[in-house]
């Protein structure tokens, strides 16, 4: 892309030459002579602090010309005068000229990089405000939802349709519990996401995130732990959340009866944990877009699953990856950091 | 449900303020609600309970500030109600004196459930320290420093015994790494979670016979540990 002459700037440099010349004249039965020329740099000084450099370089140009033109004796009104002098006020406008537009400019960037940090940290401020808004406005009535069918549960008097009912209340209030929190989620690892990372033995948040998921498996889910295993620097609720939505999606997509193990070790200066299942697989050429957003998913908040999963992990320096185990079923490894990692 | 119990609840909410009274039944429960923190704190120095039930977001004043103010002349239990994602709150109020935490939403039966380990801690605490810990299968004598799984007994380094009788002690009670570095480790190491885990990763591979389902020591994320105490 060409640069844009800068137009405003040469006509800016054009008429305040015209206005110092102006001054200048009205000037020089007072004051002597180098002291004109003075008025000519605070001229070019002006041009050069507001306009571009090629604008202070014209503003220059023109105030020797017409300082040369109108007031340099013997001529007065002649270009003919060239002498050492004249190339010395030239030089010295010229100098000045671009050392206060350099500096104009700098300071004009860095400015700009300051205002657009300031917007950045207010926007990350509104989402999160905005977020936590969301969240409560939505998560109150939701735990008023699920408290109050709990207690219905328990009241002696209810017949057993009854007491059904209020189960499915309860079972469904916290599904959409559920979704509400992949959305949330979601929008948290869009934006930049603050770690609140420390030091965790990857199997802790794992076994966790098999005790929260058994319900959804008719057999127990296997964990196995090389040792040695180091710890990972780790934002410990977010990475067990990763490993709740890997396990869903295997209940999801293997189905209840399938066989779920997770491998723990040290691949390299990563800490892999391998997720595997026994059911049909991803589909061929799916690897790569599993993991994107409502990818092969009925439902909004279902189809969040693996793309919070890669966001998380990403934000953590890791690794996300899915294949098909030679067997047959769905084989996703998630590699994290084993030393302490700056916020991605 | 909580029999025989005078509870103070604090919260802002008036659909979970009646559902909570809602589950506390006709039984012989004393039930107080309070809708701000100041008002709450009036109602526990007149009625003086057995239990309080914090709400962390109320309107007037922060729980925790609540919970502050309370544990100047009180040290009644405190059930923290909290939301997900808050495990910053949920320290703060571990650390703050609370005893235990709840994230919302719950089902009341969880909630109870959660009282009654409480209750039982503290109706423990009163009684004189045991020489013997013993659940499901684990006992730890005090006393011999010995440690047997099932019969078996385990060889721990005394980082991991301290660890170990620590969270045994406070069975059922979430103690922060906070706590359990200032206990087992002395101050100034309050920072070293790394050893922490370490540590507690290798008693873990000692005592559970599965990893991926703990029986005693229950991770809580963000938090701390709990021995599990049901």
């Amino acid at each position: 892309m060409a640069k844009d002459v800068d137009w405003i700037g040469f006509s800016e440099a054009t008429v305040v030459t015209a206005v110092a010349s102006a001054a200048g004249g009205l000037l020089v039965k007072l004051i002597d002579l180098p002291n004109v020329a003075m008025v000519y740099l605070l001229g070019v000084a002006f041009v050069a602090s507001r306009r571009s450099k090629a604008a202070g370089v014209v503003a220059s140009v023109l105030a020797v010309l017409a300082f040369d033109f109108f007031f340099v004796p013997p001529s007065g009104f002649s270009l003919l005068v060239a002498d050492l002098q004249a190339f010395l006020t030239f030089l010295v406008m010229l100098v000045v000229s671009l050392l206060i537009s350099t500096l104009a400019t700098r300071v004009r960037k860095q400015s700009e990089v300051a205002s657009f940090a300031a917007v950045q940290v207010q926007t990350e401020k509104a989402r999160a405000d905005l977020l936590s808004a969301v969240s409560h406005d939505l998560r109150t009535p939701l735990a008023t939802i699920e408290g109050s069918a709990s207690a219905l549960m328990q009241q002696g008097e209810l017949s057993e349709q009854s007491r059904q009912l209020a189960g499915s209340i309860v079972h469904d209030s916290r599904r959409l519990s559920r979704l509400v929190s992949n959305l949330l989620d979601m929008t948290r690892v869009q934006g930049r996401i603050e770690l609140d990372a420390d030091w965790y033995a990857l199997d802790e948040l794992v076994a966790n995130a098999i005790m929260r998921t058994e319900p959804l498996f008719d057999q127990p889910i296997t964990l196995l732990v090389q040792p040695e295993t180091p710890l990972v620097w780790a934002d410990g609720v977010l990475v067990e959340q990763v490993f709740v939505n890997l396990l869903e999606n295997a209940a999801r997509h293997a189905g209840q009866q399938a066989k779920v193990n997770v491998e723990i070790g040290r691949v390299g200066d990563m800490v892999e944990a391998v997720v595997t299942d026994n059911g049909p697989g991803l589909p061929t050429g799916a690897e790569s877009k599993v993991f994107e957003r409502f990818w092969g998913a009925p439902g909004m908040g279902a189809g969040l699953g693996l793309a919070i999963c890669r966001a998380a992990v990403v934000a953590h320096g890791g690794t996300i990856s899915a294949r098909n185990v030679a067997s047959g079923g769905a084989r996703f490894a998630v590699a994290l950091p084993t030393r302490e990692v700056q916020n991605a | 449900m909580p029999n025989g119990l005078t509870i103070v609840l604090i919260e802002d909410e008036p659909a979970i303020r009646r559902f909570l009274k809602a589950s506390v039944g006709k039984d012989d429960v004393v039930w107080h609600e309070c809708e701000s923190g100041s008002e709450g704190l009036k109602v526990i120095s007149k009625v003086n309970p057995d239990l309080v039930l914090l709400d962390l977001g109320l309107p007037d004043q922060n729980g925790l500030d609540v919970l502050k103010l309370l544990r100047e002349w009180s040290s009644v239990p405190v059930m923290v109600l909290t939301a997900r994602g808050q495990e910053r709150d949920k320290v703060q109020s571990l650390d703050g004196g609370a005893d235990d935490y709840i994230t919302k939403p719950f089902s009341v039966n969880e909630l109870w459930a959660r009282v009654r380990v409480v209750m039982r801690r503290v109706k423990r605490g009163q009684t004189a320290e045991r020489a013997v810990f013993e659940s499901k299968g684990l006992v730890l004598d005090f006393e011999a420093h010995r440690v047997s799984v099932r019969g078996a007994e385990v060889r721990l380094t005394p980082i991991e015994y301290r660890l170990l009788a620590l969270l045994a002690r406070n069975a059922g009670k979430v103690l922060t790494h906070k706590t359990i570095l200032a206990e087992v480790w002395g101050s100034g190491y309050e920072d070293a979670t790394h050893a922490l885990r370490v540590h507690m990763g290798a008693l873990r591979a000692k005592i559970e016979p599965d990893a991926s389902h703990p029986q005693f020591i229950r991770t809580e994320t963000g938090v701390g540990y709990r021995f599990l105490d049901e």
